[in-house]
């Protein structure tokens, strides 16, 4: 109620202002008539200044709009991604442009420090996805990219970039696909394969629910022991993708294999479980309790386990975290996910994630 | 939970209306009118109109044209990744 009387507020000052503005113009302008008549040897002076002062205010209005929408709808996505991952920082630092030359101050650019042109391109939704591209390689999962395969991580990129512009119109896609995906594939084809499994992943809400938050656990915990990044973790990842990647394209898995996808992994590294509350006929009957047990049964023997329900099956998703969370054995990470996926060009599902690991018990 | 990131990356932008100023403080204006200043990597000729950026490498100004395989390579440097 507050938010929206504030709001309303603000909403009248604004009004308020059209009306107060050219007041103020109009006196201002009298004023300087009066003040120039009586004093003509600083008329042409004032006149000169003045002048100069319309690009300057022209360009400056230029500058904050690009700059306004790159950081509002940027910053916005920030919020979004990670408020996906369980507190896990997918994108751990804001953005800020920063324009430089800026008056009478030296420039300084700094080692590897990379400095863009935006403006009047021909594409206008060139100076967003530039910036956007320039924010990740700063920001996307800095220390996680340490165990990564550096094509799985550029390739990583790129999804969340294609996520990030799922909301934009096409235009800023097909910026993006023909300015960094494309030149990146054509030069790199150990990407596309990565690509290909990952698009799959997050489309069918996987991404950053559940294989990016998977990596950051595993970073904290192997940068906290010390662990070098090795050739056999980076084969483990690879692995892990591919476990993700059969489970988001099950009804395939199954024609090809005749069964369905494995939901556990356990390498000598990592080890993930996941419960996806699906089954009809046997909620219907027994409610969240097949899922709670399945779900006990994994803990035991991973270190994370999600918990993940989609459409109708989000309710009795929550159901079953609400339990485990009494569980004394185990701890939920961070709070429920909140995704959408995609199964058919047309149609969003909106889905849920709960994400778990064993209580860490010292004396 | 703080979702929130207190630490920003500073993205350093020239507009196209400050280009001519920006390039004369870091005393590449008169190469680029006359035609001396070249792209980096593709070794094109720079002008006002296809100019993207510069980034400083071991201790040297790289100027960089507006063509998509520049910047990306421009941006892989950085990264020192793939």
């Amino acid at each position: 109620m507050l938010q929206y009387k504030i709001l309303l507020m603000l909403k009248w000052l604004k009004y308020l202002w059209w009306i107060i503005g050219p007041l103020f113009g109009l006196l201002f302008g009298w004023f300087i008539k009066k003040w120039s008549q009586e004093h003509p040897e600083y008329g042409e002076k004032i006149f000169y200044y003045l002048l100069r002062l319309i690009p300057f205010a022209f360009s400056w209005k230029k500058r904050k709009i690009i700059e306004k929408e790159i950081h509002a709808y940027i910053t916005e996505e920030i919020k979004s991604v990670n408020s996906e991952a369980y507190g896990f920082k997918i994108l751990p630092k804001g953005i800020k442009i920063e324009w430089v030359p800026k008056n009478k101050e030296e420039i300084v650019i700094e080692e590897n420090e990379i400095v863009i042109r935006l403006g009047s391109r021909i594409n206008p939704c060139e100076n967003f996805v530039d910036a956007l591209m320039l924010y990740l390689s700063n920001s996307f999962i800095p220390n996680e990219r340490l165990y990564l395969d550096p094509a799985l991580y550029e390739a990583s990129k790129f999804q969340i970039a294609i996520s990030m512009l799922r909301k934009r119109t096409v235009e800023f896609y097909s910026v993006f696909i023909d300015k960094y995906y494309k030149s990146a594939l054509e030069k790199h084809k150990e990407i596309l394969n990565y690509s290909e499994k990952l698009e799959i992943i997050e489309k069918s809400g996987l991404f950053t629910p559940v294989f990016l938050p998977t990596l950051s656990f595993y970073t904290e915990k192997w940068i906290f022991q010390r662990k070098s990044p090795s050739l056999e973790i980076q084969q483990e990842i690879s692995e892990l993708l591919d476990f993700f990647n059969n489970i988001a394209s099950k009804k395939e898995y199954e024609l090809t294999k005749g069964e369905e996808p494995p939901l556990t992994y356990q390498g000598k590294h990592l080890k993930i479980g996941i419960v996806l509350v699906a089954r009809k006929e046997l909620s219907k009957i027994f409610d969240y309790r097949p899922h709670l047990k399945v779900a006990k049964g994994k803990l035991k023997y991973n270190d994370i386990l999600f918990v993940s329900g989609r459409g109708k099956n989000t309710i009795l998703a929550e159901k079953v975290a609400l339990k485990l969370k009494k569980e004394s054995f185990f701890e939920q990470i961070g709070g429920a996910s909140t995704f959408y996926f995609y199964p058919k060009p047309d149609t969003i599902i909106k889905g849920v994630c709960y994400a778990f690991k064993k209580k860490n018990f010292s004396i | 939970m703080k979702l929130w990131p207190e630490e920003k990356v500073k993205i350093k932008a020239v507009h196209d209306a400050d280009l001519k100023l920006f390039l004369e403080k870091l005393g590449l204006l008169e190469d680029l009118k006359n035609g001396k200043l070249r792209c980096s990597f593709c070794d094109c000729v720079l002008t006002f109109d296809n100019f993207g950026g510069l980034s400083k490498i071991n201790g040297k100004l790289k100027p960089i044209c507006q063509k998509k395989e520049c910047y990306l390579e421009i941006l892989k440097l950085k990264n020192a990744t793939v």
